[in-house]
């Protein structure tokens, strides 16, 4: 946790030349019950432009909480139920911490 | 790591300022700098911060119907023992379509703390979660 708090922002990088079929997003500042629904936002654009693979690097993220998680198990549900895949990667420590305590560890794809 | 003979002071918060959620940004900032000002380990400062964000975020979550009453913390660190309480004076709901989150706000506060009592009854609801130090 850093101070001042920064807000919650989801930056999407699409990989050129591969059309919408793999693409990756940042997440940065705090996921909380006030900012999922930008998460949910730009999730479910992706996969209503058609993106099959899309890897969400956590790394930049202050704080995420209970709902913040909700958010990211519904938008893997998203990805799946269309044959999608949804990726996690550069959790902290405390993050991984999180994912074992819920039992999400075992539901949703972390690298 | 108390500073000798003067225990530092404890912690209270009193949300009433409308709905919840966008409050409790700066609720975290508040545990954190009191956390930091008791000399607690990193770890436990995240531990502690987040286990009274996820109690603050039930309550906006389901104590109230539009997601906006009174909610207090209290935060004190007394003979090595943290102990933060946050209470409403809400409805202890049943979530109508559970998004999960609720269920799992308490799986989260229960795996952080050493110690959890949840308490509810026709005034409200309280939620205390104690760490040992050391």
């Amino acid at each position: 946790m850093t101070h001042p708090n920064r807000p919650f922002a989801v930056a999407v990088r699409s990989e050129l030349g591969s059309g919408p079929v793999r693409g990756a997003a940042d997440l940065s500042g705090e996921l909380d019950l006030a900012s999922i629904g930008q998460l949910r936002d730009t999730l479910s654009a992706l996969r209503r432009e058609g993106y099959r693979h899309v890897v969400l690097d956590l790394s930049g993220l202050d704080f995420l909480d209970a709902a913040g998680l909700g958010a990211l198990v519904r938008a893997d549900r998203l990805f799946r139920d269309g044959g999608a895949t949804l990726v996690l990667t550069g959790l902290r420590p405390a993050q991984r911490r999180l994912l074992e305590i819920t039992g999400l560890d075992r539901t949703l794809l972390v690298e | 790591m108390r500073a000798a003979g003067r225990p530092p002071p404890p912690l209270r918060l009193r949300l009433t300022d409308g709905p919840l959620a966008p409050q409790l940004a700066g609720v975290r900032q508040e545990v954190e700098r009191w956390a930091r000002a008791n000399g607690l380990a990193e770890p436990l400062v995240e531990d502690v911060v987040l286990a009274a964000h996820e109690a603050l975020a039930n309550v906006a979550d389901h104590a109230y119907p539009d997601g906006a009453g009174v909610a207090t913390l209290d935060a004190q660190h007394l003979d090595g023992v943290i102990e933060t309480t946050v209470r409403d004076e809400g409805a202890w709901r049943p979530p109508a379509a559970d998004p999960g989150w609720r269920g799992r706000g308490l799986v989260i506060i229960r795996g952080l703390a050493d110690e959890v009592d949840v308490h509810h009854d026709g005034t409200g609801t309280v939620v205390r979660m104690r760490w040992k130090q050391g």
